[in-house]
């Protein structure tokens, strides 16, 4: 059984600036499974947020194939089950946030009682209950995102699509959204998001995609991608004498040593330090893996290259 | 259904917690306040006088508050881009059209109701008894302010608020000139600017018909026939802009 909820293949569009017309995806392809965090990561300019706005049918598309829940996104069918933040979100100022929420829980026809037990909850939830009286032009950045994320929560979707939702925030904020996130994939739900604060990206994703150009350069789980790029192996060794440690590159961290080094020189190194000294204890030799950020930059040089 | 309304009470709730809307509307009530004291000037004529200026000032502000206001009802939704939210919940996008229709539309409703009440109160002052008639005269005012927002909302689903409001205006003109349109169209020789003129003489909204205030202020009311006959010609001018804006709205895109 099909287990995707969003399905693109061969994605593409341009936008026409003066009389000529710029491709902004150059036929990108990619699928999201139910139950999933997938982030979308990428730098400025890349196509993430166009990407997004033709998944919410804020914009169609030129060429190819997407499908929201099996019908094509902007469909009353895709949007009832989806919630969405955009990128920096603004909302209606001369309404407080508990009123925010009310109007568009009643666009996804919500009853009066429904949303008086809910709105709270949400409230609570992002940390804005007493704030929820208050106008919202009175709200600062970090809480703007937060109504926004509860505002994305109100009809509780199935697919969250969220537009850099930890952008503007502080660490606890940026915490609070990830375990929000978190939250969602517990109950079941499938949570797509864009990102350029890629630690976080890292933390919360099960899969991720890397759009560059308009064009996606990768993407799978994160584990996998990652693996891609041991650089070095450290070997960690506890009670050894510096002094057998001639020619070897390595560090002093406390009472331990590590030592850099390729794959293939673990074997003589230790068989070479196990001839001068045996009573040394080896406490863990553990590849060194690219960090997403580090990985990320690399490739993106490659990329420009 | 209800969407419709709960956009449409969003509309009224932002533009009341407008400051150009007080503004507006406080220089309508200080406008036919200021009718009360023309009173001594106008010998012999004084109570035609309170009703007409009274009247002429309720509809140029109310036109003038739907113009300003409604140029921007859309705009603003794109420009803040509020509208993404909007448009991304199950609504349909003709529903935001026609709240934000109504939405304005009940503004502009209440606030006449509460100038004619003033009005009344002047007419009080001056004659020693109300003029309910002069509620007559607004009412088929109401379809020609309808038509207004309608042809704001038209342009403002592919233009600027700038021109949106400048078209609001011109037809307004262009509809209470429009008799003269016909005019010019059966005194030109050009064979061009006959059809040209015909063409918009019968295409364009001509908002004389909604017109009926010198007719109430010297005290004949038009027969049933007439009202018929304005509100079927209101409503067709009010359901076809709103099809045609919503069908372009629908194909929008928001980058």
């Amino acid at each position: 059984m099909n287990n995707d909820i969003i399905e693109a293949k061969s994605l593409a569009k341009s936008f026409r600036i003066g009389l000529k017309r710029k491709k902004i995806l150059h036929s990108i392809s990619f699928n999201i499974e139910k139950e999933e965090i997938f982030g979308f990561l990428g730098p400025n300019g890349a196509g993430k947020t166009t990407t997004i706005k033709i998944l919410t049918g804020l914009l169609n598309y030129d060429s190819g194939e997407v499908k929201v829940f099996g019908v094509k996104p902007g469909e009353k069918e895709a949007r009832k089950k989806t919630g969405f933040l955009p990128e920096q979100p603004y909302f209606y100022e001369h309404l407080t946030g508990y009123e925010f929420l009310e109007f568009t829980g009643k666009l996804y026809g919500m009853d009066n009682k429904a949303l008086k037990k809910k709105i709270p909850e949400l409230l609570e939830i992002v940390r804005l209950k007493d704030a929820g009286r208050k106008r919202i032009r009175t709200y600062s950045r970090g809480m703007l995102q937060r109504i926004g994320i509860a505002n994305a929560l109100i009809r509780d979707p199935e697919l969250l699509i969220l537009d850099e939702p930890l952008t503007g925030l502080d660490p606890i904020g940026r915490k609070e959204i990830k375990d929000l996130i978190f939250e969602q994939k517990k109950r079941g739900k499938t949570v797509f998001f864009s990102s350029h604060i890629l630690p976080d990206a890292e933390q919360i994703c099960d899969r991720v995609g890397v759009i560059f150009n308009g064009k996606i350069i990768k993407i799978g789980p994160l584990n996998e991608i990652l693996k891609e790029r041991i650089t070095s192996y450290e070997i960690i060794l506890r009670n050894i004498n510096e002094n057998v440690l001639n020619g070897l590159n390595f560090v002093k961290i406390g009472n331990e040593i590590v030592i850099r080094t390729k794959e293939e020189d673990i074997e003589s190194i230790l068989r070479n330090l196990f001839e001068k000294s045996n009573d040394f204890k080896i406490v863990k030799i553990s590849p060194e893996v690219y960090t997403l950020e580090e990985w990320f930059v690399e490739i993106l040089k490659e990329k420009n290259e | 259904m209800s969407r419709i309304f709960t956009i449409s009470k969003n509309t009224f709730r932002e533009l009341t917690r407008q400051k150009i809307f007080f503004i507006i509307v406080l220089f309508g009530f200080v406008m036919l306040f200021i009718s009360f004291f023309l009173y001594p000037l106008s010998v012999g004529e004084q109570s035609k006088i309170i009703r007409d200026f009274g009247l002429s000032a309720i509809t140029f502000f109310n036109t003038l508050l739907v113009i300003i206001v409604g140029s921007t009802l859309l705009h603003k939704e794109m420009d803040k881009r509020t509208i993404y939210l909007v448009i991304t919940t199950p609504v349909e996008r003709r529903e935001i059209i026609i709240g934000k229709f109504l939405g304005l539309f009940f503004i502009v409703l209440i606030n006449i109701v509460g100038m004619e009440v003033f009005h009344q109160i002047l007419i009080f002052f001056t004659d020693h008894k109300f003029d309910l008639k002069m509620f007559i005269a607004l009412f088929p005012y109401l379809f020609e302010v309808s038509i207004i927002i309608c042809i704001l909302l038209f342009f403002s689903t592919f233009t600027g608020t700038l021109f949106s409001a400048f078209m609001g205006f011109a037809f307004y003109v262009i509809g209470h000139l429009i008799e003269s349109l016909k005019l010019f169209a059966e005194i030109s020789k050009s064979l061009f600017l006959k059809i040209f003129s015909y063409f918009f003489y019968y295409f364009l909204p001509n908002f004389e018909h909604f017109n009926i205030k010198r007719e109430i202020v010297y005290g004949e009311i038009p027969d049933k026939e007439y009202f018929i006959f304005s509100i079927c010609y209101g409503l067709i001018y009010i359901i076809l802009i709103l099809y045609i804006s919503s069908l372009i709205f629908e194909k929008k895109e928001f980058k």
